[in-house]
């Protein structure tokens, strides 16, 4: 049944494609949709449309009417690893298709608006090969975090001045990953899944023609990711055994705050700023991986594994940055800036999951043809480049290892209002 | 030599109130009425009627109002020119249903006979919003499209 939900999401994102992200400000995208990514994520206190559905869901009183919108990004990511005395490998191409799909309206005369959307959240992946295992052979580090979410929204003009909104989050999320599969201690995991549940309460308020200023916060999505099944080597003896029962523990999609606020210093631009908090530290601490039921007899002792993976990731704080000028009523242009503080610690750096990159500009329009809107944003994450200061330990394998990643988005996003 | 100096006053009095009639035309803001008040001012004035179908907490409508109504220029058109309505489709209902008109913004237009002879939907720009009342104005609807009409001015 579990499998059978998580089916029906999926496909509701996109037809069987890997829709799965390489994600920016730890692992949550920048923005939600090709008008917020434009604007580098500053979308908190600025007018949504269907989009508020993923974020401030207090937004999604301005659609007015009734709008549909659909569309998604494409990102690319660029990593590269190097394990200490060898040469750096870098991923294989790799390009993420992350969809949106929203509807919402305002119910008739009245002052409540609904919507429904499903979208990407976020994630995070690599794909290595060749890179040379703890003994000495070619082998492959590759990792995919997934996570979609479907949200019914509300939101209510409580003046005319100020809107509430409330999001109710059922998500999905998936793991698999490989770390150096053909060594010894390696891992093959596939298959964890969880569905999880969290809201979002939005608030914005207009203050004047001017300014408006806007807030979200975002409850924590506890995951129950099992279902899995893990091939673990034992190397030379045992070798390679199948355990058909695999879960991991601890590991959360986190809390956030943010805050925003909004000018017009003229009818054509618009300005906004964002700050946000993410509760990093709370989520992402010992990531624990447990297998049991093995396919074959084992010895005493081995029925069940525990992997932990340390990683106590530290909060973040994001700022972001937007502009938006409309030159006239077909073409509306925007730029923006995102600095996303890195949230993994020097000393438990892991390539498997390096969501490290920090600065990001975009830029993006809106072309307005009678009723549609058509949205497109660009986005490049800048280099950051990591090592792992950490003591060589059986709990931190990647001491000494440095990774560089950045990455290029593009947003494109189709609108129709009635 | 006194009557030139007051001929000279005079005129430079007329200039200036020339020069300064539209911003103190704008500085009042466009004169909306309610629908029955626009009803029946279109009885003794042989204008076109704007209804203007709005919301006070729809986030388009005050696109419109930063955008478009506060323009001096859309103010004197709409004045002078034009019965101005304005209708909120939740206090006021009725008029929204007879027009089946409950989007907004949305902009119906009467000819001086009280016939409907446009509608509109949607935020637009001054230029735009300009561009449609000297459509309905000068009654080009009824020979092409706001498109064809925009295009060759």
């Amino acid at each position: 049944m579990k499998r059978m939900l998580g089916a029906m999401l999926t496909a509701l994102l996109v037809l069987s494609a890997p829709a799965w992200a390489w994600a920016t400000n730890g692992m949550n995208m920048i923005g939600t949709g090709a008008v917020s990514s434009g604007m580098g994520g500053a979308d908190v206190a600025v007018p949504a449309g269907c989009t508020a559905i993923a974020g401030n869901p207090a937004q999604l009183a301005t659609t007015c009417n009734r709008v549909v919108s659909v569309g998604g990004a494409f990102l690319n990511p660029q990593m590269e690893v190097t394990l200490p005395g060898q040469e750096g490998v870098d991923n294989e191409f790799q390009l993420f298709p992350l969809p949106f799909a929203g509807y919402a309206q305002r119910i008739g005369t009245s002052r409540w608006s609904v919507g429904v959307g499903v979208f990407a959240q976020g994630g995070m992946g690599v794909d290595f090969n060749n890179v040379k295992n703890f003994n000495g052979a070619d082998d492959s580090l590759y990792s995919q975090v997934a996570f979609m979410r479907l949200a019914p929204t509300v939101a209510y003009n409580v003046t005319d001045k100020l809107t509430m909104g409330l999001t109710a989050f059922a998500g999905y999320a998936t793991i698999d990953y490989d770390f150096f599969p053909r060594g010894t201690q390696g891992q093959h995991v596939t298959g964890l899944s969880s569905f999880t549940i969290a809201g979002r309460l939005g608030a914005s308020y207009q203050i004047n023609d001017q300014w408006a200023v806007g807030a979200t916060y975002t409850s924590e999505s506890s995951m129950d990711l099992d279902g899995g099944e893990m091939r673990f080597n034992f190397g030379p003896g045992l070798g390679q055994v199948n355990y058909r029962d695999a879960k991991m523990d601890n590991f959360t999609w986190p809390r956030q705050a943010k805050v925003g606020v909004s000018f017009k210093p003229a009818s054509k631009w618009l300005l906004a700023f964002d700050i946000s908090w993410v509760n990093w530290s709370s989520a992402i601490q010992t990531v624990t991986v447990t297998a049991s039921n093995p396919s074959t007899p084992v010895p005493s002792g081995y029925d069940t594994l525990t992997v932990p993976f340390i990683m106590d990731w530290k909060d973040q704080w994001i700022f972001a940055l937007g502009a938006q000028y409309e030159i006239n009523d077909t073409w509306t242009v925007r730029a923006g800036y995102n600095y996303g503080q890195n949230p993994v610690p020097d000393d438990t750096l892991n390539p498997l999951f390096p969501a490290i990159v920090q600065h990001h500009i975009t830029a993006g329009f809106t072309y307005t043809y009678q009723e549609w809107d058509f949205d497109v944003a660009l986005e490049h994450g800048f280099n950051t480049d990591q090592t792992n200061t950490g003591a060589p330990s059986p709990t931190n394998p990647f001491s000494g290892t440095e990774v560089s990643h950045y990455q290029d988005t593009v947003h494109v996003m189709v609108s129709y209002r009635f | 030599m006194p009557r030139l100096s007051a001929l000279v006053g005079i005129v430079l009095l007329a200039v200036l109130a020339w020069a300064v009639a539209p911003a103190m035309a704008a500085q009042g803001g466009i004169h909306w009425l309610d629908y029955d008040a626009a009803l029946a001012a279109q009885k003794t004035q042989d204008k076109p009627m704007l209804i203007y179908f709005h919301l006070p907490y729809c986030y388009r409508c005050k696109e419109m109002k930063i955008k478009v109504y506060k323009q001096a220029a859309v103010i004197e058109k709409l004045n002078s020119e034009f019965i101005a309505a304005k209708v909120d489709v939740e206090k006021n209902p009725a008029p929204a249903k007879l027009y089946n008109s409950d989007y907004t913004p949305s902009y119906v237009f009467l000819s001086p006979a009280g016939k409907e002879v446009y509608r509109h939907k949607g935020v637009m720009g001054m230029e735009s919003f300009l561009g449609m009342l000297d459509f309905v104005q000068s009654r080009a609807y009824r020979r092409q499209s706001l498109e064809k009409f925009m295009e060759s001015r």
